[in-house]
């Protein structure tokens, strides 16, 4: 009788911690993710630089940050100038240290950012999505081209900043995307200190959507230990 | 008789975690939600309505100034009732007047209804994102409007009732 108690008892208990189990599913991507990456998420690990840039695109690194309203996905990614350097960079053979800190040298003086927008569904051109006209596509071209830099601020504290830098990469519908390249001038605000970059979407009429750099975001990042993995080879 | 005390505390210790087991896993985690207060706490609905308040603020002083231009006129054409000339011109200015409050009446309409779709929109959006992280099966908006909020996809019965409502249809069921 005691065995019979102690395993329905067992049962009972087993059974209780599915339930758990079951909603740890739901994030258990994040954290095989958030484990995997734990070993290049302190800020002083020395990464070289091909998984530096991993690093930085990395969501979990929270340098790229994403916002969801209803079908449309709107995705802010910051690019320390180390990884502007290695995406002009990473087709060079002959990549040296001194080449590489020349170019990273053109990227000072100015915050990056990419700036994405697309649907949720991830498919056609992002500005054919629900057109009303043919008329409406040539205006979202040319928002997007002109006048939607009008609608990107950076605002610290109680100053507000309109990109320095603004460039629209036109896909057409190679990818259900599009893309716009942006630079805050960082003379005209504090890049370590904390900061909120708002969008006041007229494309797709969402509203504001923020995305908030706490202080010293922007400059806890590892340390670069190689430039190119088969500089290390040479040497 | 010690025996026959274990083995009730047992069977009491068995009943207790089955109905225990049961509420953790058959009953959904329902939350609700106080539409309104969410509403009128959410960032983005005091900074659009700064937004609006602004926007109304110059378009009223628009037609203010109309109005008084408009006031002036009739003060002028009561001293002078037989200028042809003042009449037409008052008469063309008024109706124009009451053309542009009937426009800025149906913008600040519009504006107000594009703002609310655009908070709604985002608040609807966070109380979705909320109900997946904190796995809640069913966030419900008290509202009086037994508004969904957010519903795990595994009680989604779409399917099945699809199912169901065509073979009653069809006369199967």
């Amino acid at each position: 009788m005691n065995k019979i108690i102690y395993i329905a008892l067992g049962f009972l208990i087993s059974a209780a911690a599915c339930r758990d189990a079951d909603d740890d599913d739901v994030f258990s991507s994040d954290e095989v993710n958030a484990v995997d990456h734990s070993a290049l998420s302190n800020t002083k690990t020395e990464l070289e630089l091909e998984q530096f840039a991993t690093w930085v695109s990395d969501k979990e690194n929270n340098l790229t940050k994403n916002k969801t309203i209803s079908d449309i996905n709107y995705q802010l990614a910051y690019l320390p100038k180390e990884y502007m350097a290695y995406t002009e960079l990473k087709q060079e053979k002959n990549l040296t240290q001194e080449r590489f800190e020349e170019v990273k040298k053109n990227y000072t003086g100015m915050t990056y950012f990419k700036f994405r927008i697309e649907t949720k569904s991830g498919s056609g051109e992002l500005l054919k999505y629900k057109l009303s006209s043919g008329q409406q596509y040539n205006e979202r071209i040319d928002y997007m081209s002109f006048r939607m830099q009008e609608d990107i601020i950076l605002v610290q504290g109680k100053d507000t900043l309109y990109p320095g830098m603004y460039h629209f990469e036109r896909i057409y519908d190679i990818a259900p995307f599009a893309t716009v390249m942006m630079a805050f001038d960082n003379k005209k605000f504090n890049p370590d200190g904390e900061f909120t970059i708002v969008f006041n979407d007229h494309l797709f009429h969402k509203g504001y959507i923020k995305y908030y750099y706490r202080t010293k975001q922007l400059i806890d990042l590892p340390n670069i230990s190689g430039v190119w993995p088969y500089i290390k080879e040479q040497n | 008789m010690l025996q026959k005390t274990i083995y009730a505390i047992g069977i009491a210790c068995f009943i207790v975690m089955s109905i225990w087991i049961y509420h953790t896993c058959f009953t959904p985690r329902v939350k609700y939600v106080d539409v309104p207060k969410i509403f009128n706490g959410f960032e983005m609905k005091k900074e659009f309505q700064e937004k609006y308040k602004k926007t109304e603020a110059i378009r009223k002083r628009v037609l203010d100034s109309l109005s008084f231009k408009l006031q002036i006129m009739a003060k002028q054409l009561k001293a002078n009732p037989k200028n042809e000339m003042l009449v037409s011109e008052f008469d063309f200015r008024r109706e124009d007047f009451f053309k542009r409050r009937d426009q800025i009446d149906q913008d600040n309409a519009a504006l107000s209804a594009q703002y609310d779709k655009q908070i709604l929109e985002q608040m609807s959006q966070y109380i979705m994102d909320y109900g997946k992280k904190n796995n809640c099966d069913l966030i419900l908006g008290a509202d009086g409007n037994g508004t969904l909020m957010y519903a795990n996809e595994k009680m989604n019965i779409s399917e099945e009732i699809i199912g169901y409502i065509n073979d009653k249809y069809k006369g199967i069921e």
